[in-house]
């Protein structure tokens, strides 16, 4: 799971949770992919994501230092951070770990890189 | 549109009953559908206050009071609990059907659909894009430079599969998307809402691929199209089987990929076609039923189907029904019933919410919960009832002796035409809606358990003998059981077919009834008799040879020229008339009838090799016995009578060939001479009194020509005669005839304490013929009482034959007590049935049996000489006729091997050649020989209905083995062959064994029997179960000589059971253990030839997975999506590949 995607995902379909965001995240195993640097994506992105999500999955994968913990608009005209997010958001996997919902503890599992989101009938 | 044609067609067999929740839900969904247009309203009013994110929440919103409702939350607030069951049920549905489908096949990657590749291409770089539903990965690992693609699948397989390959995947839910609102630029639903199985569901999905949606993002959602090229659907919900590997190449198993070029057709059925083994909501699975596009039947719905969808350029039933056929797409040439869509009725019903394009609301007419829910069509089986003129429909069910007898005589009143109602009405009690369709037969066979003195018969005796009833799935409730367990949702199309067989089976009947009554008036009863006479003594003495080594078919030619010859009475033909239509009934209505014979068959089978023993001691015992014995002797005659009955699906064949030629006899004299019927009663009791076997033939005999008297009840006859039984008793049989009196008392007792009544009774019976005989008619009772006396000895030196004899008394017995005169043509009309049992199942012990018969009949035949040989030869003939061209029906409709006909023809010579030698014995052979033939030939006939029945059964239930154990439990050859008859198979069994039941089964045939099987099993190698039913084959060719043709025919069927039998069945090689095993394949057998014949991938192979669609209309999507997604706008849709591609933008929805 790229922190990018983690960085979109809620626990809000379990029934009860309003919000479900952001998952708490643990991770186990990680890995990091090459990925093209391309400066377009993230300015596209960034407007997408939720900074703080992004600044505590930084912190989870122990890259909090390349990014500033506050959002502001210098980060685009910054190729650097440009890059580091780009190397954050797209190039680290995390293969082990689990997701945790904020709201009702419930966990997800992820393994093989791949969450597991699924809910069960009763928790929907 | 094709759901439209459809719908008639399928509505006679599905039954339209919606349950009373049903009809709640609907109501329920109508009232959601306005409260959602308003909740709508309310959104919108609420998205102009609203600030945040909350704008576009369309589906997890969750009901909170002042807040905007959902759809989902009024209704469930509405009915909660119709909506979880419903919920739970399409869950069910999807979770069998899509998603373990998907975690247990390889889904092929195939070419991209151009249409998104081009959607995706056209996005903005750095576009963030969910592909929901991405399955493998291909449009996440295609090379889209410009795009962050995110996937979500729930199949674990597939996800690590994209994973592998470099993809950014989740598990998760279409309907519970796991990431915020508004975050992605585009999202790509590619073949997954057609896999939501109510319309609730698909707008749930679509609404959640507009909430993760960013306004301005589009989305683009392509679904399977109803309208395809190469692809006819009935209904819109439709299981599509996985296809094979060798169809994988083409990725047409990909929903996207669908196209139609690649992909072989798939052809919509009707409920018929049902191969999912999966039940959707419900645990009890049901059987991979198998459709066999082979069978007639369907033929005839094709044609139907083809005329209503005169639009479709090519019937695409006809493609999957005539898998030879070619298609306009070669690689589904040979499409397995496998390989065939499946589709789902009424799957919701309970949803109003569809939307206006979806008309096909009337389309579909099931939900699956309905189905499943279903056990019990009423409206499908009360038609099958009331078109299947079998007479028997109304079978008693009560197992107690006293409402045995009740029904008995209530059915005897009713005339076989009726039977079916006044047998119903009789003992509608035995009725049971609740089995399963595909179980109806069985349940049918309850129904005709009318024939109540076999059914209760059967049913005494096994209570008799515990260890049979057990092992036999005889005994109703188990049978029931195994139907219900059965039953899925294949049970309509099982019903459809089987309304369709039952059709056929009227049909034929009448034909036969026709023809029979033609014979009879056309019968030279004198020619006759004496040919076949001259043959037999020819063949056992060598004397006349030209006679010996005549072929069945010769029999049969000759048998018919008796019948043409002589011109038998008006009540002849009604009697065989009746017996026709109980053989018509039991064999395509599988009827109570068919149950009954079913337990009687296992029932007489596990008599005659245990208890046959101790019977034939006792019968010799009794028969030496006091007078007075004849009471119980005649009770226990009725018992055995009713049990031949029952038991002649194995026996039965014997039996009925023994009561056949009895009958005629006896009706001759009945009409001609009732002193030589007297006599000849006697004779025949004598001969089953001597031997066991023939006893039986002889009280069936007795009860015929009453019926035939009472030409309206002659399908009752065999079971009405038992309320002659039942109001003369023991007693007035004594006083008015023994024969009456024992077929009464016999009906009545069905205890084994009446098996061994009968067996006295038998030998009183024979005291009693001889003291009549001797009284009525000195002259010609001397020849017949001469002839008479001494077989009786020669039965009862065969301890097994007697056990037959007993059985067959038992039955011939209700016959009867309608009159003596008149008994011989009831005994006809039982031996009708019998004969169709024997076809089927009593192959085996059928031949044994008929060996028996045979002899008794000879003894009888002796006795009554001339005169009553050629009486019965007419009748003989008549049925003979009748059953020719059954048979010759039967062959068109069942092909056979050619090479195999000879080898049961030399069997059959073979069996003819012991038989005769019987016959010389009993120099009044050619008289039984005739009415062996004659019932031979129904056997024959019935055989093959029952064949093409089992086939059909066998295309359709999978479940085989589960009949197959029931009947296998019992013990008896007879039972076994039964059960060897696999669920479907059954209930032709049934019949056969019914009709086999109603002949009098000789001991002669185990023996014969066994020395057949062996034979068999030398030349083919064939398993126990083969064997069996190739010494079946050859019994009944053995039987009929004359009928030859016929017994061919049948020898051919059998032999492509054996074939299948071969195949799949691996049976003991004990003779017991065969035989029952034998029975026990033989359904597998058929079932696995018929799959063969109509689908090559039916029967064996690997368990095909169905996938579960919706098939959208053209418009369904956009209607849903405008009617239901407010923010989503739809800026183009299309066809492409098989699919309705709709590519959608979210766009802010402003409401005053």
């Amino acid at each position: 799971m790229k922190l990018s995607t983690y960085n979109f995902l809620t626990s809000k379909s379990i029934r009860g949770v309003k919000v479900g965001y952001p998952l708490k995240l643990v991770v186990s195993k990680q890995d990091e992919v090459e990925a093209e640097f391309n400066p377009t994506f993230i300015e596209r992105l960034l407007p997408k994501l939720e900074w703080s999500t992004v600044y505590l999955s930084a912190e989870v994968v122990g890259l909090q230092e390349d990014i500033p913990k506050e959002f502001s608009d210098d980060i685009v005209s910054n190729q650097d951070v440009l890059q580091k997010l780009h190397h954050l958001l797209l190039e680290v996997d995390i293969l082990e770990g689990q997701l945790e919902c904020p709201e009702t503890g419930r966990v997800f599992p992820i393994k093989d890189g791949i969450p597991n989101m699924l809910l069960n009938e009763d928790e929907v | 549109m094709i759901s439209e044609r459809i719908p008639p067609i399928s509505a006679s067999y599905i039954p339209n009953h919606k349950s009373y929740d049903d009809l709640q839900q609907n109501v329920y969904s109508r009232k959601s559908a306005e409260i959602v247009h308003k909740v709508e309203y309310d959104e919108n009013i609420n998205e102009i206050n609203a600030t945040t994110t909350k704008k576009t929440e369309t589906t997890t919103m969750i009901p909170t009071g002042e807040k905007p409702k959902h759809v989902e939350s009024t209704l469930s607030t509405n009915t909660t609990q119709t909506k979880n069951d419903s919920r739970g049920r399409s869950a069910a549905l999807e979770r069998a059907y899509v998603h373990d489908v998907y975690e247990n096949c390889d889904e092929p990657t195939g070419a991209l659909r151009p249409s998104v590749s081009q959607f995706l291409s056209g996005l903005e770089t750095g576009s963030l894009v969910c592909d929901v539903g991405c399955g493998n990965g291909r449009y996440l690992t295609a090379n889209f430079p410009n795009i962050i693609p995110i996937g979500i699948d729930r199949c674990q397989r597939l996800s690590k599969v994209a994973k592998g390959k470099g993809g950014e995947v989740t598990i998760c839910d279409n309907l519970e998307l796991p990431f915020r609102d508004d975050s992605f630029d585009a999202v790509i639903s590619l073949a997954v809402v057609h896999h939501f199985a109510t319309t609730e569901r698909r707008i749930l999905a679509l609404r959640e691929l507009s909430r993760i949606l960013r306004v301005g993002g589009r989305v683009v959602i392509t679904v399977w199209a109803l309208e395809q090229r190469h692809r006819r659907f009935e209904s819109q919900d439709v299981l599509i089987p996985w296809q094979p590997p060798k169809n994988q190449s083409c990725s047409y198993c990909s929903d996207e990929d669908d196209d139609d070029e690649f992909l072989p057709p798939y052809h919509a059925y009707t409920e018929d076609s049902t191969n999912s083994s999966r039940s959707a909501g419900d645990g009890d699975s049901s059987s991979l039923s198998s459709s066999s596009p082979g069978e007639s039947c369907y033929s005839f719905v094709r044609k139907a189907i083809q005329k209503l969808a005169g639009n479709r350029r090519h019937p695409w039933f006809l493609d999957s029904w005539n898998s030879k056929d070619t298609q306009k797409d070669n690689s589904l040439d040979f499409e397995d019933a496998r390989d065939l869509p499946i589709e789902l009725r009424r799957l919701e019903d309970f949803e109003d919410l569809v939307e206006p394009p979806i008309a096909s609301a009337g389309l579909k007419s099931r939900s699956l919960g309905c189905i499943l829910n279903n056990n019990n069509p009423p409206s499908a089986r009360q038609i099958v009832r009331s078109r299947s003129s079998v007479p028997s429909l109304g079978g008693p069910t009560t197992s107690s002796h006293d409402f045995k007898n009740q029904e008995n005589v209530a059915s005897c009143p009713s005339s076989v035409n009726n039977s079916s109602t006044t047998n119903s009405c009789g003992t509608s009690l035995s009725r049971r809606p609740k089995l399963i369709k595909q179980k109806q037969s069985l349940c049918d066979e309850d129904y005709q358990l009318p024939d109540n003195p076999f059914y209760v018969l059967d049913s005494s005796n096994s209570s008799l003998e515990n260890s049979k009833q057990s092992n036999s799935a005889e005994s109703p409730p188990n049978s029931r059981l195994f139907l219900r367990k059965q039953s899925s949702l294949n049970e309509e199309l099982m019903a459809a077919n089987r309304l369709r067989e039952k059709e056929r089976v009227r049909k034929r009947i009448q034909k036969q009834t026709s023809l029979n009554e033609a014979f009879l008036y056309r019968s030279v009863f004198g020619r006759k008799l004496q040919v076949i006479k001259e043959g037999f003594a020819t063949k056992i003495k060598s004397s006349t040879g030209s006679l010996e080594r005549v072929t069945k078919i010769g029999l049969v030619k000759i048998i018919q020229n008796f019948t043409t010859a002589t011109s038998q009475t008006t009540n002849e033909n009604q009697p065989r008339k009746n017996g026709y239509n109980l053989r018509h009934g039991v064999n395509g209505c599988k009827t109570n009838q068919g149950n009954a014979h079913k337990p009687s068959c296992s029932i007489y089978s596990e008599l005659p090799s245990s208890q046959c023993n101790c019977v034939n001691i006792a019968a010799n015992v009794e028969n030496e016995a006091d007078p007075n014995r004849r009471h119980s002797k005649e009770s226990g005659s009725d018992s055995s009578k009713d049990g031949s009955l029952q038991s002649d699906t194995s026996i039965e064949s014997e039996d009925s060939f023994a009561s056949v030629i009895f009958v005629p006899k006896s009706e001759g004299n009945n009409q001609q001479q009732q002193q030589k019927l007297f006599q000849q009663q006697g004779h025949n009791s004598s001969s089953s009194n001597s031997s066991n076997g023939k006893l039986p033939t002889s009280p069936l005999i007795m009860p015929c020509p009453p019926t035939p008297a009472h030409s309206p009840a002659a399908a009752n006859s065999v079971v009405t005669s038992p309320p002659q039984a039942v109001a003369s008793v023991e007693a007035v049989k004594n006083i008015l005839s023994p024969r009456t009196a024992d077929i009464n008392s016999r009906h009545f007792t069905f205890d084994k304490d009446h098996i061994l009544r009968q067996e006295s009774i038998l030998k009183q019976r024979r005291e009693n013929i001889l003291k009549q005989k001797s009284e009525e008619e000195a002259q010609k009772i001397t020849r017949q009482t001469i002839m008479n006396m001494p077989p009786i000895p020669k039965f009862r030196k065969q301890p097994i034959k007697h056990c037959y004899p007993i059985i067959r008394r038992s039955s011939t017995q209700p016959n009867q007590p309608q009159a003596i005169q008149v008994p011989r043509y009831m005994s006809l009309e039982l031996y009708n049935p019998a004969t169709d049992d024997l076809d089927s199942d009593s192959n085996d012990e059928d031949s044994q049996s008929s060996e028996g018969s045979i002899d008794s009949v000879i003894d009888a035949s002796k006795a009554s000489d001339t005169c009553e040989k050629e009486d019965d030869i007419p009748l003989t003939s008549n049925k003979s006729g009748i059953l020719e061209d059954i048979i010759e029906k039967n062959e068109e409709c069942s092909p056979m091997d050619p090479s195999k006909h000879k080898e049961y023809v030399d069997f059959a010579e073979k069996l003819s050649a012991q038989l005769l030698k019987e016959m010389h014995e009993n120099n009044n052979e050619s008289r039984d020989n005739d009415d062996q033939h004659k019932i031979k030939t129904e056997l024959t006939a019935l055989r093959e209905e029952l064949r093409e029945r089992r086939l059909m059964l066998a295309n359709l239930s999978t479940l085989p083995s589960l009949q197959h154990s029931p009947n296998s439990s019992s013990t008896s050859s007879l039972s076994s062959q039964s059960k060897s008859y696999t669920i479907h198979e059954e209930d032709e069994e049934e019949d056969e064994e019914c009709s086999s039941s109603s002949y009098p089964l000789n001991i002669y045939d185990h023996c014969k029997v066994s020395k057949f099987q062996y034979k068999w099993n030398q030349r083919y190698n064939l398993n126990p179960e083969t064997a069996y039913l190739i010494q079946d084959d050859g019994d009944s060719s053995v039987r009929d000589e004359d009928e030859g043709d016929v017994i061919l025919e049948e020898n051919e069927e059998e032999e492509d059971e054996q074939d299948t039998v071969k195949n799949t069945v691996k049976s003991n090689s004990v003779d017991e253990v065969e035989k029952d095993s034998e029975e026990v394949v033989e359904p597998v057998e058929r079932r696995e030839s018929n799959s063969s014949l109509d689908s090559p991938s039916q029967s064996g192979g690997s368990t095909t997975h169905h996938r579960y669609y919706h098939v959208f209309r053209e418009g369904e999507l956009e209607a849903l999506i405008n009617h239901h997604v407010n923010n989503l706008h739809i800026v183009s849709s299309f066809y492409e590949r098989a699919s309705w591609c709709v590519v959608a933008e979210k766009v802010q929805v402003w409401t005053i």
